[in-house]
């Protein structure tokens, strides 16, 4: 064999072997399903279940890798007879099934190396599910021996006939020869086939397998031809336990053996067979004693391995290119998509800067060539990114086979889900989200999901499930991993982060829920007691979480106590190239990437004060009833501006802080109009501003910048070392025009701002809650007093201006006209019974107020035997007729029926009986002394 | 000679159709599974007896249209139903064997093959 040979050979070994391995990884999931369906599973999923076997069986025999055929056969077989309907799926038929796919898996990895090819228990198994039954067909004793020339019913010449002699050496044949017509034999030997004699035994070929000699007859005739047969003559002699055949047939002597159901040992070739008798020998003869040193599997790889220099194509690291179509893919090196998407990344920026030439060389058919060329690079760059992409499910389907077995380990009852399987994300993403993705299953399983017995107490079903749902927003990826178990316990996580000194005491009741429950991802926190050998200890939330932002990503918790968690994972789509808005703060600017801007407002020149306000401790906006935080970029940057004085030409330092300084809209106009400067970029501080509002997971904020400018895409580079621990920039890239400026990081730059976002929240929540309640004016504030002995009344304390004691010593009677002295000057007192069918007033009582309410003359008062209380309510006040004018409606509380004023009303009865009493009180004074 | 090969894994196809062209078989066409190879088999036969397959070598187990039922539809269809067709799987159940022979083949190989296997199933198959 030359060494091409050699070569394509082992080429097409590593090919069968990379087949055997996605058919592993398509089983692994059927097996699975096959467990949770039971008798319930589909003949599809067996069917599929068995193909896929059968295929790897076969490439494993291409391959000369015998263990791995000979499992296969043994895990085939099993399936066999679930098609057949002969053994039904129970756990553990699928048990054994997935110890046989867990040992082929592991052989396949050892391809090479020191193997464990033993499959010993696996076989012994999967041979328990089955009854010894199967294979072969036991050779028996001797038969006597007879002669066997035939009596034939044709009468043909003696030399019409040719004598056949058995050549195996089976003892059934000893001495036994065979009379066949010449003719029809080398019509058989012409057409190449092969001839046997067999010998069928009535008893265990035939009447064992309920089958009579017709049939076999008919079987023998359907594969071939049959030259000879004994059969007349045997029949009924009580000597002969079986008569004999020869046949000619294409088929190889184990198929015969197989159709015909018949030991091999009970079948021989004939000393007639067709010319090329070497051929025949070779063809015919065992091939697993064959010696095929180029597809032999451990030695072919270890040679390629070994002297290959750089083979064209890498084993192990084998990528898969999926196209629209399913099941149109490629394989291709990882290496070259590395190369194909860098050079993607430089083209970009070739053309970014070749812009600008052709923008200003503009004519009618620059701008097709740079259109078409902005089309074309644009497309490469989606395309390459494509190709990095993987769907989730790659990762996250291996999650149903890791929950199984670890809740199996620790006895619970967990199923997996995962939902948007084909959300595609960034190799490279996918990879580093292994680790945290598999550390929150953990956690679901061993702290989430509760103990069966436990749920069923908490009237949960028995199986916890954990969910993985996957989808694409506003340019990121999102995980969220929930649970429907225990939820987490905010004073618990409390109560062991101040034991472990992570909270300052005086923090200890300042937090929210939320805060208490984000001390989970302080470094060197954990919760279990015991140390479980799933989620080991200290490996905790912090190493999650410091993964997830290491893709520029962010994480969020929430969770209910007693209901369950859910982790939200929040990760860029694309690593390199980024559209971004370019925005200019001060001299300098910067790229924000698109994916976080929600939108841009623009606040007009001193109109910004006005809309900025201040909530919590923080300036906030409002848009269209949202409120977020906002902050400018300037300040947290440091970047100094610089105000050029007009007149003098001097540049001064701006020193303005907050947005909403308090300067106001005229001297704004009074600054602006002294500036002649149209051009200036660097804009007076106290004119427009941009506000970019800018995504962050569920939460917004503005950050407030000079200027903006187009989008462009952007190949963002990594910080460099020396200024990485920068959290506000997400790395740097290369403008059009040559310059390099910073990528911000919205995450960086949120938490550099401190922006409190829950706290915000709470507090507009808070004043919207007070806002409503007065709104709906449902929650009054009632005063409620008496008059005559145990008669209520009540008026709302808004509409009442003060109260004061009274000494009913103090009043002064005129008639029926009551007056009291008050800051010198005289009111007039009315009491309730004046204006409504009411009881006297009761003077006697111990301490008496005077109400005086609002929106009437400062100079009356109401007297009340008796303040009782200032209530609070919201209760329905039930309109009744029966009320007299002023009274709203009757209130019963706690006890006492209360009739509340309605004030407007009350204010007119006043009126009159003021309007009344001025008449009276003419003509009193008239008449008084 | 025109020889489709029939077979949904890459590797068998890319197998067999070595081994052929070593043969000095090299008009070769290969299709996924049977459905693609009974289309491809249609449409040389609308182009004409110039243009039909001389040989049909086929997997058993696909999914979709089995080998068998690929030859069944071949045996069935009168402008190709003498096409000479070789089964090469690793099938061994005596209903399917049966079955095959009784619709007519050429030669039954199993899995796996080699080249002198091929070779000789060739030769008795009167193809070589």
């Amino acid at each position: 064999m030359s060494s091409e040979e050699r070569d394509s050979l082992d080429a097409m070994a590593l090919e069968f072997i990379a087949e055997i391995k996605d058919d592993l990884a398509g089983l692994e999931p059927s097996l699975l399903a096959m467990e949770q369906k039971g008798e319930r599973t589909e003949d599809d999923l067996i069917n599929h279940a068995f193909r896929t076997i059968h295929s790897i069986k076969g490439g494993a025999g291409f391959i000369n890798f015998k263990e791995l055929a000979g499992l296969g056969h043994d895990m085939e077989n099993v399936l066999m007879r679930l098609r057949e309907k002969t053994l039904a799926v129970t756990p553990d038929v699928v048990d054994a099934l997935l110890m046989g796919f867990d040992k082929m898996k592991l052989m396949v990895e050892q391809i090479g190396k020191e193997g464990a090819w033993d499959y010993e228990k696996e076989k012994a198994a999967l041979q328990n599910i089955l009854n010894p039954d199967q294979n072969g067909f036991e050779p028996l004793e001797t038969v006597s021996r007879i002669p066997s020339r035939q009596e034939d019913s044709e009468k043909l010449p003696a030399d019409a006939y040719q004598v056949l002699k058995p050549l195996g050496a089976g003892s059934v044949f000893q001495g036994q020869e065979f009379l066949v017509e010449k003719k029809r034999l080398d019509h058989a030997l012409a057409a190449q086939k092969f001839i046997y004699a067999v010998y069928v035994r009535f008893g265990t070929d035939l009447k064992a397998k309920s089958k009579d000699e017709g049939a076999i007859i008919d079987d023998m005739k359907s594969i071939g031809d049959i030259l000879f047969s004994d059969l007349e003559e045997s029949r009924g002699k009580k000597e002969r336990d079986g008569f004999f055949c020869v046949i000619s047939t294409i088929l190889d002597l184990p198929l015969l053996s197989q159709v015909l159901e018949i030991g091999k040992t009970q079948m021989t070739l004939v000393d007639r067979q067709f010319a090329d008798y070497e051929t025949l020998m070779k063809g015919v003869s065992s091939r697993a004693v064959k010696d095929k040193p180029a597809l032999k599997a451990p030695d072919t790889m270890e040679s390629s391995l070994s002297t290959a220099d750089e083979p064209p194509v890498q084993g192990p690291a084998e990528t898969l290119l999926s196209s629209a179509s399913a099941g149109q893919s490629l394989r291709i090196n990882v290496d070259l998509i590395s190369r194909l998407m860098n050079r993607a990344g430089e083209l970009v920026l070739a053309r970014n800067q070749l812009r600008p030439f052709l923008m200003s060389h503009a004519k009618e058919d620059n701008l097709g060539i740079l259109q078409n060329l902005d089309m074309v690079t644009t497309d490469i760059q989606e395309a390459v990114m494509q190709m990095r992409m993987q769907p989730v499910i790659d990762l996250m389907g291996k999650y149903k086979r890791v929950v199984r077995d670890m809740a199996r380990r620790i006895s619970k009852k967990v199923e997996f889900i995962l939902e948007g399987a084909d959300v595609e994300v960034d190799r490279t993403v996918l990879e580093k989200l292994a680790n945290p993705v598999t550390h929150l299953i953990r956690n679901c399983i061993d702290h989430g999901i509760e103990f069966p017995d436990e749920r069923l107490k908490r009237s949960k079903p028995e199986t916890g499930t954990i969910r993985i749902k996957a989808f694409h927003q506003g340019g990121q990826v999102h995980i969220r991993v929930s649970d429907d178990g225990a939820g987490i316990d905010p004073q618990l996580i409390l109560s062991k982060a101040f034991e472990k000194g992570l909270v300052p005491e005086d923090r200890l009741d300042k937090m929210t829920d939320k805060e208490k429950i984000d001390l989970i991802f302080l470094p060197g926190f954990t919760t279990s007691e015991e140390i479980t050998d799933i989620s080991g200890r200290g490996v905790g939330m912090d190493v999650v979480r410091t993964n997830i932002e290491s893709l520029r990503g962010h994480i969020e918790i929430d969770t209910v106590k007693g209901e369950g968690t859910q982790v939200h994972l929040i990760i860029p789509l694309t690593l390199a190239i980024v559209p971004s808005l370019i925005v200019g703060a001060g001299e300098s600017r910067f790229a924000i990437p698109q994916g976080n801007i929600k939108e841009i407002l623009y606040l007009e020149k001193g109109t910004v004060q006005s809309q900025v306000e201040n909530l919590a401790g923080s300036e906030v906006l409002r848009l269209r009833g949202r409120i977020f935080p906002i902050i400018r970029l300037r300040t947290l940057l440091g970047i100094t501006t610089y105000i050029e004085e007009p007149l003098t030409g001097k540049k001064e330092e701006e020193k303005r802080k907050a947005i909403a300084d308090r300067r106001q809209k005229d001297k704004a106009d009074k600054e602006s109009k002294k500036r002649t400067r149209e051009k200036d970029r660097r804009k007076h501080p106290w004119d427009s501003t941009y506000v970019i509002v800018l995504k962050l997971g569920g939460n917004l904020f503005g950050l407030c910048v000079d200027v903006f400018y187009d989008i462009e895409e952007v190949v963002v580079e990594p910080l460099s070392e020396y200024i990485n621990q920068l959290k506000c920039f997400a790395g740097t890239t290369l403008l059009g025009n040559g310059d390099v400026i910073m990528v911000l990081d919205v995450q960086g730059i949120a938490t550099l701002s401190s922006l409190k976002f829950d706290s915000i929240q709470t507090e507009e929540a808070r004043r919207n809650e007070a806002k409503e309640a007065q709104a709906k004016g449902e929650k009054r504030n009632l005063i409620v007093f008496t008059s005559g002995k145990n008669e209520y009344f009540a008026l709302e304390l808004k509409r009442v201006s003060r109260l004061e004691p009274l000494n009913p010593k103090d009043i002064h009677y005129t008639g029926r006209l009551k007056h009291i002295e008050h800051k010198g000057h005289a009111v007039l007192l009315f009491s309730m019974d004046e204006f409504l069918p009411a009881n006297e007033c009761d003077l006697t009582a111990g301490e008496i107020f005077v109400v005086f309410p609002k929106q009437i003359s400062s100079r009356v008062g109401i007297i009340t035997s008796g303040i009782i209380d200032t209530i609070e309510t919201d209760k329905l006040i039930e309109k009744d007729d029966t009320c007299p004018g002023a009274v709203l409606g009757k209130l019963f509380v706690d006890g006492m029926m209360v009739q509340v004023l309605d004030p407007d009303q009350f204010s007119n009865l006043i009126e009159q009986k003021l309007r009344k009493t001025k008449g009276a009180g003419l003509s009193r004074e008239n008449t008084d002394r | 000679m025109k020889i489709l090969i029939v077979d949904d894994k890459a590797s068998i196809r890319s197998a067999m159709k070595t081994i052929l062209v070593r043969l000095g078989l090299s008009d070769i066409t290969e299709a996924v599974d049977g459905e693609d190879a009974w289309y491809r088999i249609n449409e040389a036969a609308k182009k004409g007896r110039g243009h039909v397959f001389d040989l049909i070598v086929s997997d058993m187990e696909m999914p979709g249209m089995t080998g068998l039922e690929l030859l069944r539809a071949v045996r069935t269809r009168p402008e190709v139903q003498k096409t000479p067709f070789i089964m090469a799987t690793t099938v061994t159940a005596r209903q399917i064997i049966l079955e095959t022979m009784r619709l007519g083949v050429q030669a039954y190989i199993i899995k796996p093959f080699d080249a002198d296997m091929v070779e000789f199933k060739l030769k008795q198959a009167g193809i070589l």
